[in-house]
């Protein structure tokens, strides 16, 4: 598959929604945009961490990226700890610059050790696995990109400052997409996850039959079998 | 040795083991209706033959295991209703995922959509070094639909699974490895020896006990702890009185 994206579609932009994280009100407008606008295909955010707070992020932010339906992409740079890791752990896919680290230091801050509220317990185990998971919960031991690459937590490790870069391609990767097959493999998988494999088999089968009334699945399999990429895609087509 | 030739499937037994080769070599295995249909026969033969110890399945050409759903015959289904109807009419990758003797997927070249579904419903996955694995569903508005948005996150993390479903991202042999979508990587040349040598090996395990195994990993998927261990001391009771894995 394709690794570049041509950057530069007038439309592109309405398809990738970058939800900004600075300001409150713009974070829950852009959330409420992401799970609204049937043009969006895909959010993306830019978490850069000082490590000293995290201010930036306010609690039930990462509810807010949770619960949407579209695919989410983040890129990850400098220290990501704490409200800023779980807000990362509730996007679908993490990217990182190679000097980034992550902790989560609220349970062994000095005198006012706190539970992580905002999906540190349930969401780090669940994508690195309970072992990483419960020592950095414990220990507050910081982790390097290299580590979080091998556990899962990041899928990719780009230059350092280039991962604000590589997610913006990388969300148009997956805007390019069909967008309903965007949404409803991303169900499929965190939906299923929930479940026994029966049925969580059942829930693919009947979301790949919905997806049979998608005029853009038809297009998908008449490109395919045309030798031609489907017209939903605004890329540059190579794979 | 015995073999029997369907149009898109080969079944061969040799001893205790049994081959199950995907014969379209020419459009690099890709899974169409017939292969469906010729699956499910051969399938249910596997089932039912109690002298199969074990099953291997591959291949056939230099070119791939499987290039995934055979497109030109996507969209055939009269409604949606019928489109389910056929889906769990012959569920053939619940048969295979439920085969009660061990299954043994040998992947070389591509492996692709429902290509490396079929892999991921094997119990032990071998791949030659030149293997490549993707899952480009999404790419075409569709989603995977053999049961891989549900096994592969279950083999590996949840953000790769994401990465893999959504993005397209193509694996070489020692990533899926480094993944854990697959355990073994095999030079290419060695790919039937080294799977034989683990079939054989697999032929050694009591057919209760190998049952007993598969139902307590399930277990271990689906139920919480508490009862997980529960069941495991029951199956290793009944394997005492000689009733568990049958």
């Amino acid at each position: 598959m394709r690794n570049s994206v041509n950057q530069s579609s007038d439309n592109s932009t309405a398809r990738v929604l970058t939800i900004p994280v600075g300001d409150r009100a713009a974070f829950e407008d852009a959330c409420v945009r992401a799970a609204t606008d049937t043009e969006v295909r895909a959010a993306m955010i830019v978490l850069t961490g000082d490590g000293i707070g995290d201010n930036s992020v306010e609690p039930g932010m990462p509810a807010s990226i949770g619960a949407l339906l579209v695919p989410v992409i983040a890129g990850l740079s400098g220290r990501i700890d704490d409200r800023v890791l779980e807000l990362a752990l509730a996007a679908d896919i993490r990217l990182c610059d190679s000097d980034t680290t992550f902790a989560l230091t609220a349970v062994t801050e000095s005198g006012s050790g706190r539970l992580p509220s905002d999906g540190g317990t349930q969401r780090l185990p669940r994508i690195v696995g309970p072992g990483l998971a419960t020592d950095m919960l414990l220990t507050g031991r910081r982790i390097i990109a290299e580590e979080a690459l091998r556990a899962g937590l990041v899928t990719e490790i780009c230059p350092a400052g280039e991962s604000k870069i590589r997610v913006e391609q990388l969300s148009k990767e997956i805007a390019s997409n069909g967008k309903s097959a965007g949404r409803f493999a991303k169900e499929a998988v965190l939906k299923g996850s929930d479940m026994p494999l029966d049925q969580s088999l059942r829930l693919e089968a009947d979301l790949a039959i919905l997806l049979h009334t998608d005029p853009e699945r038809a297009e998908g399999i008449d490109a395919f079998n045309g030798g031609r990429h489907p017209g939903f895609r605004q890329d540059d087509g190579s794979k | 040795m015995t073999e029997s030739t369907f149009e898109t499937v080969t079944y061969e037994k040799c001893g205790q083991i049994a081959y199950i080769t995907l014969n379209r070599p020419e459009v690099i295995n890709a899974f169409n209706l017939q292969m469906r249909d010729d699956l499910s026969e051969v399938l249910d033969a596997v089932r039912w033959d109690p002298d199969v110890g074990v099953v291997l399945i591959k291949g056939s050409g230099d070119r791939g295991f499987c290039a995934g759903a055979d497109l030109s015959e996507f969209g055939s289904a009269p409604s949606q209703a019928a489109a389910r109807h056929a889906r769990w009419e012959r569920d053939i990758f619940g048969v295979l995922r439920n085969l009660t003797v061990p299954t043994v997927a040998l992947l070389h070249g591509h492996v692709i959509g429902s290509g490396v579904e079929l892999a991921l419903l094997c119990d032990i996955r071998v791949a030659a070094d030149n293997a490549v694995f993707s899952m480009p569903e999404t790419y075409y508005g569709l989603i995977a639909a053999a049961g891989g948005t549900q096994t592969l996150p279950r083999m590996v993390k949840q953000g790769r699974a994401l990465d893999i479903l959504l993005a397209g991202r193509r694996l070489n042999a020692s990533d899926a490895r480094d993944t854990g979508l697959i355990q073994r990587v095999v030079k290419l040349d060695d790919l039937e020896m080294e799977s034989e040598r683990i079939a054989r090996h697999l032929t050694e395990i009591d057919p209760a006990l190998f049952g007993a195994i598969k139902i307590a990993l399930a277990t271990a998927r689906d139920l919480p702890l508490a009862d997980g261990l529960a069941h495991e001391q029951r199956l290793s009771i009944m394997l005492d009185r000689g009733v568990a894995g049958t």
